[in-house]
């Protein structure tokens, strides 16, 4: 591959794939809150 | 009195089932066939800053500005739309004629892909993937026009698709759309992730990679590359036509939607990027075997790429039957659980307004999309009308909606400060002066332009060259979305039947609504007791 499409993929991964790690971590954080009332069982 | 048979509104099982649903949601059948064509027709690499410029700035504000009204007014488009202010109920019936039309040929294609899936098998188009598609798959008519003469090879599928749609539609959002979900998604992930790791190690690849990721700068320059930018994020993300509002309607009271938002989003774009990595990988691949350049090939997008171009390269392709196989079972799997969210829109908007059961409304908006898609789409003019259908319906139908959407609700009832306010008191990721400048100015201003610019060329040039008569145009076309209109506003003046909405004031429930502040607290407060807990287990273990 040519060096700036090497750069290109390494920033599209990188800002994308990167960007799904880091939701999906900064979710781990913050914990679900379930609600009071039971859920309807439809 | 009526209250006490209400039936209590359906909610998702817990926070992992509806990111689940929403991502299942936004991969379809686009982000294996459309992204890849767009990135390249658009710069190659350099389309990636007006991609990510475009996803910062309209597709997670809009997305989370549907989030904020389905989770807030915790209904379907036409009732949540309603009880912002009841003059914009039609524009909720509009989303939801939208997704019935997209429903009715989307499926076609899903079952085009089935279809497909079983060719591969002996590779049975040949050395004429063209021809195959178009004469023994689709028996195309040579004149354009409505007819009834079915295409068996269309018709088979197409009713296996819609019998498996309507029992998950019947079963409702837990039993049903849930299940569906979480078997599907890792399956697509996984089998589609295996065909790009395959395509890697294709000779010709890197050619393939170089031409998707090597930038023209020039292309920057371009307005109409970044109207295709914000164009294709904002089919991408489903957003703006009722969808995802309706999925967060599910949503428990205290869900953290921004959060949820975050992961949705990266995830929709991620898979994107690796369907280009695969496609490219392989249209590389098929240039090198016919000793051509990649520019020089044709159907690089859409139905041309997955039923013209990807055939005749699986006959070139060591392996090509089981690739193949792979292939058309990922489109079934991305456009199948797309097909569902668009049909539940339907669905929550039925039971809204009748009060019908899950079950009742899932089998009767399943059986009334099912009868015109197949009479409409599995007859020899199948194509035609599909094509004219969804280049109007995309182009026009879902844009208009989106603007419509952000100008009545954002500066029209001024709800954006009051929509923040909730994303706030239940999100982790607060959302503050620039996303409400960006719900209220810049994209209502970029989706105009591509409304206007695309309606002008409809009514300028027409649409598809020659190769549709004026009046099929008129009726396809134009007519379904006046046809659309009148409807949307006709059923507005129906009565809500709902028990809790009956007899009232037809469900503008705004004294129902929660105090955002009351709600931030009881957030606050859960949240510090939650984590308290996990500190607490994690000391005395």
């Amino acid at each position: 591959m040519t060096p700036l499409a090497i750069v290109f993929v390494v920033l599209s991964v990188g800002l994308l794939w990167g960007g799904l790690a880091w939701s999906l971590l900064r979710l781990r954080r913050h914990p679900d809150i379930p609600d009071e009332e039971a859920p309807p069982s439809t | 009195m009526a209250q006490a048979t209400a039936q209590p509104r359906e909610t998702w099982n817990g926070r992992a089932a509806f990111i689940i649903a929403a991502i299942s949601s936004a991969i379809g059948l686009g982000n294996i066939w459309r992204f890849p064509g767009v990135a390249y027709e658009n710069g190659g690499g350099a389309f990636l800053l007006p991609y990510l410029i475009a996803f910062l700035t309209a597709g997670l504000p809009i997305l989370f500005f549907d989030y904020a009204i389905g989770h807030r007014y915790r209904a379907s488009p036409p009732l949540a739309f309603r009880r912002i202010d009841k003059r914009f109920e039609p524009l909720g019936w509009w989303q939801v004629g939208i997704c019935y039309l997209i429903s009715i040929y989307y499926a076609v294609v899903i079952a085009w892909a089935l279809g497909y899936a079983v060719h591969a098998v002996t590779l049975a188009w040949g050395d004429d993937a063209v021809g195959f598609f178009l004469t023994e798959h689709l028996r195309i008519a040579t004149d354009v026009g409505f007819t009834f003469e079915f295409a068996p090879a269309v018709l088979i599928p197409l009713l296996i698709v819609w019998a498996c749609v309507i029992v998950v539609l019947a079963l409702g959002i837990r039993r049903g759309l849930d299940r569906a979900n979480k078997i599907t998604l890792p399956l697509l992930v996984v089998t589609f992730t295996a065909i790009v790791v395959y395509a890697l190690f294709l000779p010709g690849a890197v050619d393939g990679l170089n031409e998707f990721f090597t930038p023209s700068w020039a292309a920057l320059a371009d307005p109409t590359v970044w109207i295709a930018a914000y164009g294709h994020i904002f089919f991408s993300f489903s957003i703006a036509f009722g969808i995802m509002l309706t999925y967060s309607s599910y949503l428990r009271r205290k869900s953290d939607l921004t959060g949820s938002g975050l992961v949705v989003a990266f995830s929709n774009t991620s898979f994107e990027l690796l369907a280009g990595i695969g496609v490219f990988a392989t249209l590389g691949f098929l240039a090198n075997a016919q000793s051509v350049a990649i520019a020089e090939l044709e159907n690089i997008k859409g139905v041309g790429l997955a039923f013209m171009t990807y055939p005749t390269l699986l006959s070139e392709m060591p392996g090509g039957s089981i690739v193949g196989v792979l292939f058309f079972v990922c489109l079934v799997l991305a456009g199948f659980t797309s097909l569902l969210s668009i049909l539940q829109v339907q669905s929550a908007a039925l039971q809204d307004k009748t009060g019908w059961s899950p079950t009742r409304a899932g089998l009767v908006m399943g059986f009334g999309t099912a009868i015109p898609s197949v009479l409409l789409f599995s007859t020899t003019n199948g194509l035609n009308t599909l094509d004219v259908v969804d280049a109007f319906v995309n182009n026009i139908g879902v844009v208009l909606s989106a603007v419509l959407t952000l100008v009545l609700v954002a500066l029209v009832a001024r709800q954006a400060p009051t929509l923040g306010r909730h994303l706030n008191a239940v999100s982790s990721l607060p959302v503050g002066r620039t996303w409400r400048v960006m719900v209220t100015v810049v994209t209502p201003v970029i989706l105009a332009v591509i409304l206007v610019t695309g309606a002008y060329d409809y009514i300028v040039n027409g649409y598809g060259g020659d190769s549709y008569p004026t009046w099929f145009l008129g009726v396809a076309g134009w007519g379904l979305l006046g046809l659309l209109l009148v409807v949307s506003f006709a059923v507005s003046f129906g009565a809500y039947r709902r028990p809790d909405l009956a007899g009232g004031d037809g469900g503008d429930g705004d004294g129902d609504l929660e105090d955002t502040d009351t709600l931030a607290i009881e957030v606050q407060r859960d949240k510090a007791r939650l984590l308290q807990e996990r500190t607490g287990r994690s000391a005395s273990s």
